[in-house]
């Protein structure tokens, strides 16, 4: 019996779709939660449940990000591997592996002090984004200086180690909507429209998923966007730029799929599984 | 069982699996469902953090 393992830190819907669909699936399925888990340099293998497939689905990047590291020390693949989560969870290594990639991606400036940060926000189109962190939280668009000035100055009280590192985007002149494409092993099994009045299009943030074709244009591109990401199974956004087209501003590791799968023809948590379970064969 | 926040009264689903939330529908606390030794028990869940996400 092929077996799946989860491990999480917190049970969203996602992880008990996964569950649900591995039992379908007639798979040994269990879940492990991340708090309880002490690994390390002594840590072995055969000393956890770890057999088969092992989808780490954490809702803290960095607990999930360790784990993985601490579990591929082990020798245990994990989907998605340290090196495309460590990318993924942070915008600034994701924008940078986007562009070297070659895949159309808004343009981004990184700057590490205040000064720097008004400097490239003077005049507005600018949208700053928290560098780690997700479902649209933190992100301000500076449109004007007296915005800009009290963005930055708010990001100096709260003084956190990342927020220091002042991730700022052209802003993109697009209609109100985004566009979330799951990809599994490079493949685009499933596409929504987030559509949303306000700035950021997160379902999270109250947008409405609607059903969105895979086109050939979006699923060539979003196979581009995975192989810049290191593969596995992700969450691309694209949006559409009215200058440029499709084009990709984020990547998520963890993806949550709730939204997406109250829409979408396709069964998205069995092609995560039976894509996790084929590569945990290899 | 009750809310350890506010004492107000607390269902906990039946099915409900290991790590599942429950909110105090009076304080809104949030506690993870804990089914360690057989019995069930709740434990205060952590606060969302900023590297939470997807």
């Amino acid at each position: 019996m092929p077996a799946v393992r989860i491990v999480f830190d917190r049970l969203r819907v996602e992880e008990k779709m996964l569950l649900k669909e591995a039992e379908a699936l007639g798979c040994d399925a269990s879940m492990l939660d991340a708090k309880k888990m002490v690994l390390g340099t002594e840590a072995r293998r055969q000393d956890f449940d770890l057999d088969g497939a092992v989808l780490e689905r954490c809702v803290s990047y960095v607990r999930g990000l360790h784990v993985t590291a601490c579990l591929e020390f082990m020798g245990v693949p994990v989907i998605n591997s340290w090196e495309t989560a460590s990318r993924c969870g942070n915008k600034a290594f994701m924008s940078l592996a986007l562009k070297k990639g070659g895949v159309p991606t808004p343009a981004t400036r990184i700057a590490f002090t205040p000064e720097a940060a008004l400097g490239v926000a003077k005049g507005g189109g600018q949208v700053l984004k928290p560098v780690v962190g997700s479902w649209g939280r933190g992100i301000v668009p500076l449109r004007d200086d007296e915005t800009a000035e009290a963005a930055v100055e708010m990001r100096g009280v709260r003084d956190g180690a990342y927020d220091r590192i002042y991730y700022l985007q052209r802003i993109v002149e697009r209609p109100p909507r985004d566009i979330r494409v799951i990809t599994v092993g490079g493949e685009a099994v499933a596409a929504m429209y987030r559509k949303s009045e306000g700035f950021a299009s997160n379902v999270a943030m109250g947008a409405d998923p609607e059903k969105c074709a895979v086109s050939a244009e979006l699923s060539e591109l979003a196979a581009r966007a995975s192989e810049a990401a290191g593969g596995g199974i992700l969450g691309i956004d694209m949006m559409e730029d009215a200058a440029r087209g499709l084009v990709v501003h984020e990547v998520n590791n963890t993806v949550e799929f709730r939204g997406l799968s109250s829409v979408a023809e396709a069964n998205v948590p069995r092609r995560m599984l039976e894509y996790a379970l084929a590569e945990a064969r290899r | 069982m009750n809310c350890p926040e506010c004492e107000a009264q607390l269902s906990v689903p039946g099915d409900s699996q290991e790590g599942e939330l429950v909110s105090c529908p009076d304080c809104g606390s949030d506690y993870e469902v804990s089914r360690e030794g057989g019995g069930v028990s709740l434990k205060k869940a952590e606060n969302v953090g900023e590297d939470w996400g997807e």
